[in-house]
């Protein structure tokens, strides 16, 4: 079998486990509301629900539609299933994803990179899982027991993520990381909505990456064609 | 405030029925973890390579799940143990799970955890997060091998702008995921991103130089650290 061959059957495997845990998943988180409501009869009148539902549906329902597509071409389909079910997706999955595949030294998009990027994920979901434990067992005594400078400090985790990372892709590609930076940056700062900048910086980027692409290839093809003139007239 | 709804949602039974949709998740991550390994195999790449995936993976996934665990203390006070828990290992973040149940008690005219914020609220908070991440579960379940095809179609076949999607997909992302820090956030952020940037540009270029996997693999983790605790200098 060659590669592609491999690769189709493996995302087939994943795609039948994938809509068959979501699905499950999605039946199962309605059991606490459930459990309230036969338990212990608590159940909110309809007439509240669906006020929430609305008033919620307002909010989410660009990102529920924008953010699976948006992420999915950083995630693969492995890394969607696993992401959207696990969630913590911006602090967790991606920055574990663009790690693993950096260190394992494989190309991002390609089956490699995908399977490299389900394992690192798939890590960070257990990883995850047992500091909850933890946390949740120690209760909030725990948490209280630590110092107030290390609380404080992990406030400013996130930022050294993000920094770390885009630094370490823009020792990549410069140009690029700088243009995306300058251009989240403009409309962070202009206070534009999740739903425009997500798309905007992520597809604006890919637009950009790809004609970049473009540009440096048809440079290459050029100076080739150069070269071998060149030749040819000697 | 009346708080004895907390009983209920600490209960038992509440522990068990939150539990059932974090065994899928440990069930989804082994079967897509035992497949992505048999794969990579299969695609020749190297035991090394993986091991080193997973190490990296385990290695920096710490820092931020620990930031969730610190977070979901916030959310106890007012959704109870079990229900916080669940939320956070499946699905949402803390800032979503807050706005969630924030407006499940604003559809019944009351405040997340405060006066009049009984047991009937407490439960349409529940009913509010489980609905408001119900759609994300719903797109993804169902049009994920559609988002492939699409993928296939952007690069019109031109397999090798792929990666070039790709990392430029991720590089947009992480732009926008580090903006707000620079933007809005305060000196002590901005100075947490510029120490992590650093600290990660030059551990690259020191394991890349010297060729040492190891330091490779903790290189994010180092980065966190370094500007987390930077950060506090300038509080």
């Amino acid at each position: 079998m060659d590669k592609k061959q491999i690769y189709a059957k493996y995302l087939k495997g994943i795609t039948f486990w994938g809509r068959t845990t979501l699905l499950l998943a999605l039946v199962f988180s309605f059991a606490p509301a459930a459990y309230l409501a036969l338990f212990h009869g608590i159940m909110p009148p309809v007439s509240a629900i669906l006020e929430a539902l609305g008033l919620i549906a307002a909010i989410m329902v660009t990102s529920w539609i924008v953010e699976p597509i948006a992420y999915f071409p950083i995630l693969g389909t492995s890394g969607t299933y696993m992401s959207w079910l696990a969630g913590n997706i911006s602090n967790v999955r991606v920055p574990v994803s663009a790690l693993a595949q950096d260190v394992a030294g494989v190309q991002e998009g390609t089956p490699e990179g995908d399977v490299i990027s389900t394992l690192g994920i798939g890590v960070s979901v257990i990883v995850n899982l047992i500091m909850l434990v933890i946390a949740v067992i120690g209760g909030t005594a725990l948490v209280n027991a630590l110092p107030e400078s290390l609380r404080t400090a992990f406030d400013y985790i996130l930022p050294a993520v993000f920094g770390a990372i885009l630094a370490s892709f823009a020792m990549r590609d410069l140009k690029l990381g700088l243009i995306a930076l300058a251009l989240a940056f403009i409309f962070t700062f202009i206070g534009a909505p999740t739903w425009i900048t997500l798309p905007v910086c992520v597809f604006g980027t890919i637009g950009l990456g790809l004609m970049f692409y473009n540009i440096e290839r048809k440079k290459k093809e050029n100076a080739k064609a150069q070269n071998t003139e060149k030749k040819e007239g000697e | 405030m009346d708080q004895s709804y907390l009983e209920i949602a600490n209960s038992f039974g509440m522990w068990v029925a939150c539990s059932f949709i974090v065994i899928v998740v440990i069930v989804q991550a082994i079967i897509f973890m035992k497949k992505a390994w048999a794969t990579g195999q299969e695609l020749g790449l190297e035991k090394k390579q993986m091991t080193s995936a997973l190490r990296s993976g385990g290695i920096s996934s710490i820092g931020p799940s620990f930031a969730v665990a610190i977070a979901m203390i916030s959310l106890i006070v007012s959704l109870g143990a079990p229900f916080s828990w669940m939320r956070l290992s499946v699905i949402g973040s803390v800032p979503f799970e807050l706005m969630a149940a924030q407006t499940g008690a604003a559809a019944m005219g009351l405040t997340l955890g405060g006066e009049g914020y009984d047991a009937v609220a407490y439960a349409n908070s529940v009913w509010t997060n489980t609905l408001g991440a119900a759609g994300w579960l719903i797109i993804v379940a169902l049009f994920t091998d559609k988002f492939e095809w699409l993928r296939q179609k952007a690069v019109r076949g031109n397999e090798a702008l792929l990666p070039v999607l790709s990392v430029s997909a991720m590089i947009g992302a992480f732009a926008y995921f580090g903006a707000p820090y620079l933007a809005s956030s305060g000196l002590a952020s901005t100075m947490s991103y510029l120490i992590g940037a650093v600290v990660m540009v030059i551990i690259n270029i020191v394991a890349g130089k010297a060729k040492i996997q190891w330091l490779k693999e903790w290189s994010l983790g180092f980065a966190m650290v370094a500007g987390m605790f930077g950060a506090l200098l300038f509080v």
